[in-house]
């Protein structure tokens, strides 16, 4: 149906919660609701039926699709203004999407909440 | 526990909101009220080559956290940019780095190469300024809290400041607790 491509994190919960699909047959930028994600197989992503698959409905999810908010690169701070470095990948559970941990200049640091995810950082918090 | 860092050295340090992730601008320059010697807050400049020289005052009360790589504020909103209440702000700062230092002796020293910050990485106060001499070598003078030297056509200081000051940032927190010590209410 297409092929995933981006992803955006929900700061609040922290967790994965749209995928950014491209390369579709109608050829417009769609996006999937990660609770529409049936399964992540070693080829391909299973979601439930085409319907899951929908236009972006706001600026956010536009911004999404038009690569502004791509993660990989952007700087990974913290609250209190000192840097890890930029990030690499990041770590999440396949079922709920719930973010686990964050790559960063060959180092995994655990996550279980984020201050903050936008157009030039992501911010943790201090401790 | 406190850090200490040469004003110089945060130009250009990233502004981040902790609201959007975004920033903002960059440190252009660090203002202090030279009466009392007192921390007022930063000018901020855009990033990038041709980002504009000065896009806002951001006052000291707005610093949510001042750390080694990025200084970060709640949101966009702190940032002062009416042009008026900007020149208001920059009406208070005087230009310190380059002015003669001499000390009350008639002896020159040499001229203010830059201020020294405290900062427990939120509040920030000015802890002492740095003299270059003509020869290059610098002295790294403590001020007690709020008060230093008046500012004229030249800075004029004690003829002490030679044996209170430091050669650099390493051995200044002792040279500040011996100066605060030696002077405590007495503004040198």
């Amino acid at each position: 149906m297409g092929n995933l491509r981006r992803l955006l994190i929900d700061p609040q919960v922290p967790a994965v919660s749209l995928a950014h699909v491209d390369g579709t047959a109608a050829g417009q930028p769609v996006v999937v609701e990660w609770s529409d994600v049936a399964g992540i197989g070693p080829d391909a992503v299973l979601v439930g039926s085409g319907d899951a698959l929908r236009p972006p409905r706001d600026a956010r999810e536009q911004e999404l699709t038009a690569g502004r908010l791509e993660m990989t690169g952007k700087l990974v701070l913290t609250e209190r203004g000192d840097a890890f470095g930029p990030l690499e990948d990041i770590e999440f559970d396949e079922q709920s999407g719930r973010l686990l941990a964050l790559v960063v200049s060959g180092h995994v640091v655990p996550v279980d909440r984020l201050v903050a995810v936008g157009p030039d950082a992501l911010i943790l918090p201090a401790s | 526990v406190t850090r200490f860092v040469r004003a110089a050295e945060l130009i250009g340090t990233p502004v981040a909101t902790l609201d959007s992730a975004t920033f903002i601008g960059e440190i252009r320059d660090v203002l202090f009220d030279p009466l009392r010697w007192r921390f007022l807050g930063f000018t901020l400049r855009g990033r990038g080559l041709l980002s504009p020289p000065l896009i806002g005052f951001l006052p000291s009360a707005a610093i949510k956290a001042l750390g080694r790589d990025a200084l970060m504020i709640a949101s966009d909103a702190d940032l002062v940019r009416d042009p008026t209440d900007i020149t208001s702000a920059l009406g208070e700062h005087e230009d310190a780095v380059g002015t003669e230092v001499l000390n009350d002796e008639g002896v020159k020293l040499g001229r203010v190469a830059d201020l020294v910050l405290e900062t427990d990485g939120r509040k920030v106060s000015v802890a002492g300024y740095v003299i270059r001499r003509d020869d290059g070598r610098e002295l790294v003078v403590p001020l007690l809290p709020d008060s230093g030297p008046n500012w004229g056509e030249a800075l004029v200081v004690p003829a002490s400041v030679e044996g209170l000051g430091a050669g650099g940032l390493v051995g200044f927190r002792e040279a500040l607790d011996r100066t605060r010590a030696l002077r405590s209410g007495v503004g040198l």
